[in-house]
């Protein structure tokens, strides 16, 4: 048996012309490098979430949906801790679109983009991926 | 375009990088095991621990990829309890790296000894009424396990089948 999942990163073509999740995960969301670099080969060959043995769910990935809504469809995945490190994606079929990142400190949640921006770059990553997704990178 | 594999080995130019690496292999890695296995053999978190007897919390610690204290005697007794091998090895980074980028359900959650004896048997049995056909039995045992890890075992499962 083979890989269950394909991660995809957003490539922001538009703008600065790179991979924001690997651009985040060797910048502000370094510590928490070596954690997503062990963790999404293994969500990547795990049975769906409505699988029993599946290990997507839990406290290192989270189906989110908040009071509004605005996130509904999304996962985070998380590195807990006094600083939290959050990707955020949205799983499609067998595909997993990384399309934001960011930092939880106490209260105050920090993502570079919002819940309207997130989608915008998933349908972006669907309907053109050659310009806008890449086959998550782990350099 | 370089392959994942090259990807993760120039991440390890990084001596930090890699420090790390090996908590996270270990944090993540036996906290995936521990749910899967468990789920595999179907056990709740409770009936876990009162095999291990221990309390219930402590399992679900344990499924905690951030728990990160896991002891060489509390893994021995897991996998005693799940009745599967233990390998515990200095490997080098190259290793890490290709069992890494090669993952598969099974190598997270591998048979008992129990399922392993099960197939076994039927490929034995097979074998020994056509001797011609051993490398074919060896294949449909693969396949059998494979099956067997991936057939649904809920209604829910049988639902998104």
């Amino acid at each position: 048996m083979g890989s269950e999942f394909t991660f995809y990163d957003y490539f922001d073509a538009d703008g600065g012309g790179d991979n924001v999740i690997k651009s985040w995960l060797n910048g502000e969301g370094k510590p928490a490098k070596a954690y997503f670099t062990m963790l999404i080969p293994r969500l990547e060959a795990s049975p769906p979430p409505s699988f029993k043995d599946s290990v997507w769910g839990g406290k290192h990935t989270k189906f989110m949906k908040n009071k509004k809504g605005k996130w509904y469809g999304f996962i985070e995945l998380r590195k807990l801790g006094k600083v939290q490190f959050r990707l955020i994606a949205q799983m499609q079929g067998r595909s997993v679109f990384l399309v934001a990142c960011g930092i939880h400190k106490g209260h105050k949640y920090d993502t570079d983009v919002s819940s309207q921006t997130a989608l915008s770059r998933v349908t972006q990553m669907i309907n053109n991926p050659a310009r806008y997704r890449r086959e998550h990178e782990y350099d | 375009m370089i392959s994942k594999t090259e990807q993760m080995w120039e991440s390890l130019h990084d001596p930090e990088f890699r420090k790390q690496l090996i908590d996270e292999h270990v944090n993540v890695g036996i906290a995936f095991q521990i749910r899967s296995l468990r789920d595999r053999q179907k056990l709740t978190q409770a009936k876990l621990a009162e095999l291990l007897k221990i309390r219930q919390p402590l399992v679900s610690a344990w499924e905690n990829p951030n728990y990160g204290k896991y002891t060489l005697g509390t893994l021995k007794d897991l996998a005693k309890a799940f009745d599967v091998g233990l390998l515990v090895r200095f490997v080098p980074f190259s290793t890490l790296v290709d069992w890494t980028m090669n993952l598969t359900s099974d190598v997270i959650a591998p048979p008992s000894f129990g399922e392993e004896e099960y197939y076994h048997v039927v490929a034995s049995a097979s074998a020994a009424s056509n001797p011609m056909e051993d490398r074919r039995d060896v294949n449909i045992l693969t396949a059998d396990i494979e099956a067997y890890a991936y057939a649904p075992k809920t209604k829910k499962e049988l639902v998104h089948a």
